[in-house]
């Protein structure tokens, strides 16, 4: 084992704070922390930085913090948290354009509970996964959205998600024409 | 411009709300399109891709033919329109005592199927009436001519397996029940055939798919369906010239000795030298004289002359009657120079026609699939001879062809028989009929070879299969 995998991984969020991949919570709560060897493994659940720490090469690491611009400090924990807990996550084929209409959105009970947070959070972490390509982790979240969608209306939509409608009468009329066709197949 | 002050759903980019509606149903998808402008552009180009890039038209009828021409002539999603797949399977009416006697729908007919209903006229709109009158041709034409990116027609049936009647869609439930008993021979097949193609060559359009699908033998398409009047013959020629991809399911005239009973579509396929896959499906046993004279014509090459066997014996009569000299009007035979894959589905042929396709087609030939049932009937052959023909006839393919896949289903021997062909000695090779053997990689010579040494004879009468073509 090379020592860099000893090595603790710094990351910086866009709000200049600079967070240890090992010492984010809830991983300092109790007697149990993470192991150095497995900081790796946190931080490369997402595919960004595992490019990143390979192009850097073990040396390049050492006790520099990798600067991750375009996300705030709460959410770059929020995030560490989620790959910490699901850094021995086996890693997921690449996907086969599988049909998308047999989607399940099934979410597992620690995810359920991880994304139980406020709306600006759940996209924060979205706009996060897809930016440090955490396919799993954007998945989970695009998921709990389309939980959000489903069984409600237009309106419920808008109201739940604080959209205006913009469309005037006769472009409401046009798109819920297309609507027909789409769904008289 | 978009800031914070946004809703966060609209801030997202096109490809996460890609993914987040992609666990959507039709039903919330349209739902979300209709919230705001911002998520409705953010969304036009899936929800054009998932639902507008095949169109599947239940019934050629008024109301769908008009839905579809609404759809051509909408700026964007014509554009997005690619394949067209028409349903002509009329039958899941048929026991239900005719249309006019639909009072109370069964609960499991989905709600797709109420609708149809709903804009059919008592008297049968759906294809009787429909079409008599040649309404249906400028309709597709118009249609066809108003989608720039047309790749695929299909015309096809949603009919299962022969005992029941099965309408499978995407997005919807299955529903199955008892099809009755039998069906008159149906015609509108034919036509709508027939109407597809002069659409086609009236719009201009350069398909590269036609397909033709149909399970149940009454609904497969007949001789005359390809049969193409003079003055078309220039347009319909130019429309099929590109078609890469053609799939037919073919119930030709199996009277006992018809001078030639493919000889339409032999002239079609005259027209489609550019196939690069070609599927013929037969109904289920069939007498030789069905497939014989299409098959026969594909494995000539032109100006061929094939060597006449010495025949002797009960047999010399059959061999007299099948032919193994040219039909009688045939066209000079098509090259197809780009074939790539052949699909034979329920094969029935002797030998030499085999053996003169596999020939023919090998230099190009990729793919080879004998799927469902493949009778060889060995003309020379008697029971008491026992000769295997299908291990040789496997080692030639294999050496002809620089195959990458093939499947072998069910390949059988039948041997002649007084009156009839098929029906008295039938020889399962593999699993008791109903093995099917298929390869797929780089070492598809080597693993033919073996499957050819492997087949096994056991030289056992079986009346079931023989009864029942192993149905």
């Amino acid at each position: 084992m090379s020592d860099a995998k000893l090595q603790k991984i710094l990351l910086q969020s866009n709000d200049g704070v600079t967070i240890d991949v090992g010492k984010s919570p809830p991983l300092d709560i109790g007697f149990w922390r993470t192991p150095p060897s497995l900081y790796r493994a946190v931080a490369e659940r997402s595919v960004l930085i595992r490019n990143m720490l390979e192009d850097l090469g073990d040396e390049g690491i050492g006790n520099q913090a990798i600067p991750i611009p375009n996300v705030n400090e709460a959410v770059l924990k929020k995030v560490i948290e989620w790959c910490d807990h699901h850094r021995n996550d086996p890693v997921q084929p690449a996907d086969e354009e599988a049909d998308t209409r047999k989607k399940t959105t099934d979410i597992e009970e620690w995810d359920q509970k991880f994304m139980q947070v406020d709306q600006e959070m759940l996209f924060e972490v979205i706009l996060a996964a897809n930016y440090l390509d955490i396919k799993p982790l954007l998945d989970v979240g695009c998921k709990t959205v389309a939980n959000m969608i489903k069984g409600k209306s237009p309106e419920e939509i808008r109201k739940t998600f604080n959209i205006t409608n913009d469309f005037t009468p006769e472009e409401e009329e046009h798109i819920r024409r297309e609507n027909e066709w789409a769904e008289d197949r | 411009m978009m800031t914070h002050h946004d809703p966060p759903l609209t801030r997202l980019p096109m490809e996460v709300l890609d993914e987040i509606v992609s666990y959507l149903s039709v039903e919330y998808f349209v739902s979300l399109r209709l919230t705001c402008k911002t998520v409705e552009r953010a969304l036009f180009r899936q929800f054009s891709r998932r639902f507008f890039e095949t169109r599947q038209c239940l019934f050629p009828n008024k109301y769908n033919l008009q839905t579809l021409l609404d759809i051509s002539t909408h700026p964007a999603l014509s554009e997005a329109l690619q394949h067209v797949i028409i349903a002509t399977d009329r039958s899941i009416f048929s026991n239900t005592g005719g249309i006019e006697h639909i009072t109370h729908l069964p609960k499991s007919f989905p709600w797709w199927i109420s609708r149809h209903l709903k804009h059919l006229k008592p008297s049968g709109d759906f294809g009787d009436g429909f079409g008599a009158a040649g309404e249906d041709r400028p309709l597709l034409s118009e249609i066809f001519s108003n989608l720039p990116n047309l790749k695929t027609i299909q015309l096809r049936d949603f009919k299962g397996p022969s005992d029941t009647t099965r309408v499978r869609v995407p997005d919807f439930p299955e529903l199955s029940w008892p099809a009755s008993e039998a069906y008159a021979r149906d015609e509108f097949n034919d036509h709508m055939f027939a109407v597809v193609l002069a659409s086609l060559a009236d719009a201009n359009a350069r398909p590269e798919h036609l397909g033709v699908i149909f399970s149940g033998f009454t609904f497969c398409l007949r001789n005359l369906a390809f049969y193409i009047p003079s003055q078309l013959e220039p347009s319909i020629g130019a429309a099929v010239f590109g078609l890469k991809h053609l799939d037919l399911s073919l119930n030709l005239d199996s009277e006992d000795h018809p001078a030639n009973n493919a000889l339409f579509v032999q002239r079609f396929l005259v027209m489609t030298p550019n196939l690069v896959y070609l599927r013929l499906r037969f109904p289920h046993l069939q007498s030789i004289f069905h497939t014989h004279h299409l098959l026969a014509w594909l494995g000539r090459h032109a100006q061929s002359h094939l060597h006449e066997q010495p025949v002797q014996g009960r047999v010399q009569w059959m061999t007299q009657r099948v032919g193994l000299t040219p039909s009688l009007n045939e066209p000079d035979p098509v090259g197809l120079p780009h074939l790539q894959q052949l699909v034979l589905e329920n094969f029935i042929g002797i030998p030499e026609t085999m053996m003169n396709l596999v020939t023919k087609f090998g230099p190009s030939l990729r793919t080879l699939k004998l799927d469902n049932t493949a009778y060889l009937v060995d003309l020379h052959n008697k029971f008491e001879h026992r000769v295997n023909i299908w291990t040789p006839l496997l080692k030639h393919i294999a050496e002809q062809c620089d195959l990458r896949e093939w499947s072998i289903g069910c390949p059988r021997i039948s041997l002649p028989h007084e009156r009839r062909v098929i029906s008295t000695y039938t020889i399962d090779l593999l699993a008791g009929g109903s093995g099917v053997v298929s390869y797929k990689g780089d070492d598809a010579k080597a693993m033919l070879k073996a499957t050819a040494d492997d087949i096994s004879f056991s030289w056992v009468y079986s009346i079931t299969a023989a009864r029942n073509g192993g149905a």
